[in-house]
């Protein structure tokens, strides 16, 4: 009888310690999987050679971490004993920060706050100034290109979670680089786009308005992400605003009854980074069905989107065929969607894409707006400069900004800084002119080794500059 | 490979263990030996055919020298057959330490340094090389004679359970298991039992404190960091209170115990699943009362290894007080370097020399005199200092952490910044001094050195199943950390 017991638990054993291999190979059961995105491990490859000189050992245990059996319940296992027990997961060390009530933010939308977040793209708050007044003129030149051609191009800023619900921001993020000079996109760039006359729409100033009005949450109290409810108010505004710059008239939105409900994707999304087996207590959000009015006179133009995670919660909700004839998302000038059989931006003939649309959006949320809409103005403004038709194009203004643009890296390295200034000593001018006419040097060498999508060809004039070595 | 990875835990031990209980009995050693020298070949494929090798010849040289009637002879073979492990072990341990202070000192002479390629470890080589030593010696000495299979010697030496981190188990305690050796149910249950207590030791303790330690103090070895790096641990150390500083050295010292101690927990209840009973290598060393007590409680089967191999034939107590001393301290400084070749290791081992010494001359008497528990205290603290020189390879970075932990700058840290380390330091003194009270003893003897009831088997069982599920979990959840979506 003992054996008997003994016997049973050892076989027990064995069918733990082979759960997992078992689980992997047959796929079964199956777990609801984790929420989030990681960098895949690449799947090794076993050869003789590999295995010898020991790579694909290196290769094989990252991979098993992502791939093994019955990994989704016990990283959900682990991730919840972390919870109950210290309030924390492997996220909230770096990507989910805790706020008052249980309120979550994002690392970098906190920092933004207390504008520190330019320290990722800029040494300093003036290069950072200097970088984004750049791209603000650079953004006029591209808009007046466009509207040249009849295309409307716009910046849409997203509201930030922040600046909407500051009352519940986690304490002690205020103190660090405190005496040191700090910036803020967002509210440089509104500046930026009124004097120069850049097309905008700031959501996140006329959130700020309708906050203490609003029927429901602006943002999730466990989300990143503008609610369901504010992207729809969003998403209304936004098509008012593209009837207003384009004088045509849309499709208004229409909301089937509301309903409060339980979180849905993305309403939830810094909670289900937590990949807990439980889900956290919070309240019921607010969601309704959407579809585009019976007007038989409405227009439905094709518009780019540009932008980042902040279109999701539109595109999730809103019917885009109702509303638009074809309506690409460029996510991060990067992947496309929404727009078969294209994958990426890459793909694209751009010229051609740019050419077909009836606008562009360059959509970002407000603690975004230092990814200098991630290359596309100037991308956009090389490919339309050669394309061969009536319009003028002012490379005059576009050198002028090359070389400031150049100036400004250049600044921000400081090896480079030591061989000007000894450059300046030995021809006897100032620093700032050497700077400028190194700057000068490396547009020109861009332009004549065509790295630079330039049409003229033409070295520009008036160059005081050698070959000073700095490429 | 290393026994707390998903290659080992999830694919190679449970195909390992369904291979070995469905073959016949008598083929078990040859299961046991394939996958030993698969285990490895996995984690050092360079060092397999020199391991292999080496172990062939010092099979044979020690036959020779069995067979043989001439002393001399007899004498050469002997020789012979420990230069052979004691030699790789010289050059691949510490050839890398000779030629950078050889360059060192030629640099300061004005000479032009050698060039050489650096030489990497092959894992488990202090090991298996002082195995196979026990192995000539006791064959020699006569207290056992020498294996018949080539097959079984090879398995000896290359046993995956101790290969990479002990025990150093002695020929004369293994040699009768290898040939024939019985593993009951109970004994399968035990040994699952002891190796989920170790992947917990390891895991859920020794990992969770030494991340953090390794935030503070960086990694042990500075050799892969650049100068900034460097430069910024040591900011980051004059910066640290008395406080946390006191914190990250008594962390080390719970991280080192508890690593170890689980290693060797799991290897002898990978052992004692295989019928094997391996000798124990810890015995709540934090509970001593003097520094000779540490080292009759902590890494024991190295500790009898000096003893045996290197003490004694040293001459031990037999040739004056003077000699004694000195011997003691040799055998600690070499099981110093024997632990890492830098100048660090020796500074520890050093250390631990002189107080075995002075244990000797007074330090003894003075601890028995105040009582168990001030002695067990301050014994604790004077091991979590010496630590400092096992744990930081940079000398002057051990003695700024030294100044901070003496600076005074005592700061209250609230439990809630560090709920986690300080809660796992607490689980970790908790288990380091239970069984200073009859209670813990008891557990402890019921835990480890008992045969079990069916119900108790059937309790233990729940818990070790959920323990083992848990420590994988840990084990892959720990930096499991995604992104909402990719950011380009």
């Amino acid at each position: 009888m003992k054996t008997t017991t003994k016997t049973i638990l050892f076989a027990l054993s064995a069918v733990l310690l082979l759960a997992s291999m078992l689980q992997n190979w047959l796929n079964w059961p199956r777990f609801k999987p984790l929420k989030g995105v990681v960098v895949e491990e690449p799947k090794p490859k076993l050869t003789f050679q590999n295995c010898c000189d020991g790579s694909f050992q290196q290769q094989v245990e990252p991979y098993l971490k992502q791939h093994f059996g019955c990994r989704e319940p016990l990283i959900r296992l682990y991730n919840q004993y972390l919870w109950d027990f210290y309030g924390k997961t492997p996220v909230t060390e770096g990507q989910v920060l805790f706020g008052k009530d249980g309120w979550m933010y994002e690392p970098w939308v906190v920092a933004d706050h207390y504008q520190r977040q330019f320290r990722q793209y800029a040494s300093d708050s003036t290069q950072m100034a200097m970088m984004l007044t750049l791209e603000a003129e650079q953004l006029l030149q591209l808009q007046q290109l466009l509207e040249e051609r009849g295309i409307h191009l716009f910046v849409c800023m997203a509201p930030a979670k922040d600046l909407i619900y500051p009352e519940y921001l986690p304490e002690n993020q205020d103190t660090r680089f405190d005496n040191e000079p700090k910036i803020s996109a967002r509210f440089f760039n509104e500046k930026e786009y009124t004097r120069l006359g850049i097309n905008h729409l700031n959501l996140e100033q006329w959130f700020l308005q309708i906050k203490d009005t609003a029927d429901f949450m602006l943002f999730p109290k466990t989300g990143t992400h503008w609610s369901k409810y504010a992207a729809l108010q969003g998403a209304d505004t936004l098509i008012r605003y593209m009837e207003h710059l384009g004088g045509i008239n849309m499709h208004n939105l229409v909301i089937g009854p509301r309903e409060l409900g339980k979180a849905q994707d993305p309403d939830d999304d810094l909670e289900s980074l937590l990949n807990l087996a439980r889900p956290l207590p919070k309240p019921k959000y607010w969601y309704a069905e959407v579809r585009a009015d019976e007007d038989t006179t409405a227009t439905k133009p094709k518009m780019i989107v540009i932008g980042d995670s902040f279109w999701w919660t539109i595109a999730f909700q809103l019917p885009f065929g109702e509303f638009f004839s074809q309506i690409p998302y460029w996510y991060y000038n990067s992947s496309v969607y929404y727009y078969p059989p294209y994958d990426s931006v890459a793909e694209l003939d751009f010229a051609e894409e740019l050419l077909s649309a009836d606008f562009i959006v360059l959509f970002y949320c407000a603690t975004q707006q230092y990814r200098l809409n991630d290359g596309f103005t100037q991308k956009a403004i090389e490919v339309l400069a050669n394309i061969n038709d009536s319009i003028a194009f002012d490379s005059v203004a576009f050198i002028e900004r090359e070389i400031k643009r150049t100036v400004a890296k250049l600044l921000a390295d400081p090896s480079s800084m030591d061989m000007i200034r000894e450059k300046a000593a030995q021809r006897n001018v100032s620093i700032e002119q050497a700077l400028h006419d190194d700057a000068e040097w490396v547009v020109n060498y861009q332009i004549e080794q065509g790295l630079m999508n330039w049409p003229s060809k033409q070295r520009i004039k008036n160059t005081k500059s050698e070959n000073h070595g700095i490429q | 490979m290393v026994f707390s990875s998903n290659v080992f835990l999830l694919y190679f031990m449970p195909i390992f263990f369904l291979v070995y209980f469905l073959t016949p009995k008598k083929a078990r050693n040859y299961i046991l030996l394939l996958a030993s020298l698969v285990f490895y070949a996995y984690g050092a494929p360079d060092f397999i055919l020199q391991l292999v090798g080496s172990t062939v010849a010092n099979f044979f040289l020690v036959k020779w020298m069995c067979k043989t009637e001439k002393p001399g002879l007899k004498k050469l073979l002997c020789g012979l057959s420990i230069i052979i492990p004691i030699g790789l072990l010289l050059f691949y341990k510490y050839g890398n330490f000779t030629m950078e202070n050889l360059n060192l000192i030629l640099g300061l002479t004005g000479h032009t340094p050698l060039t050489w390629r650096r030489i990497l470890l092959p894992i488990g080589i202090s090991f298996f090389s002082f195995q196979s030593v026990t192995y000539t010696l006791d064959t020699y000495r006569g207290v056992n004679k020498p294996m018949e299979k080539l097959t079984d010697f090879v398995l000896y030496i290359t046993m995956f359970p101790q290969l990479i981190a002990g025990p150093i188990i002695r020929y004369c305690d293994v040699a009768d298991q290898i040939r024939n050796r019985e593993s009951n149910m109970s004994d399968r249950l035990q040994g699952f039992y002891r190796f989920v207590i170790g992947l917990c030791k390891k895991i859920l303790i020794a990992d969770v404190i030494g991340a953090q330690v390794d935030a503070i103090l960086g990694p042990a070895n500075f050799s892969l960091l650049d100068p900034g790096q460097i430069s910024e641990i040591f900011t980051r150390v004059a910066a640290l209170d008395s406080t946390t500083a006191w914190i990250v050295s008594l962390a080390y010292t719970f991280q080192i115990y508890f690593d170890f101690a689980g290693y060797s927990d799991m290897a002898i209840g990978l052992g004692r699943m295989m019928g094997f009973k391996f000798p124990e290598n810890f015995d709540n060393p934090y509970t001593s009362g003097s520094i000779t007590e540490f080292w009759r409680r902590w890494h024991m089967t190295l500790g009898a290894f000096i003893m045996n191999y290197l003490y004694i034939p040293l001459g031990g107590n037999r040739k004056g007080k003077g000699r004694m001393y000195f011997n003691l301290w040799v055998c600690f400084l070499l099981s110093g370097l024997w632990h890492g070749a830098s100048w660090n290791f020796l500074v520890w081992g050093a250390l631990h020399g002189f107080f075995i010494c002075a244990d000797k001359l007074f330090l003894g008497k003075v601890m028995k005199k105040i009582g168990k528990v001030p002695s067990v205290i301050l014994t604790f603290l004077l091991v979590n200092l010496i630590w400092v020189f096992f744990r930081v390879e940079d000398f002057s970075l051990a003695w700024l952490l030294i100044k901070r932990m003496f600076a005074f700058e005592f700061t209250l840290l609230p439990f809630s910044a560090n709920a986690q380390l300080y809660t796992t330091m607490i689980v970790a003194a908790f288990f380091s001094f239970l069984t200073l009270t009859k209670f813990g003893q008891k557990v402890q003897e019921k835990v480890y050195f008992t045969d079990y009831t069916d119900g108790q088997h059937i309790a233990v069982w729940v818990v070790a199943a959920f323990a083992f599920v848990f420590c994988v979990a840990a084990l892959n959840a720990s930096d499991f950390s995604p992104f909402i979506y990719f950011r380009f």
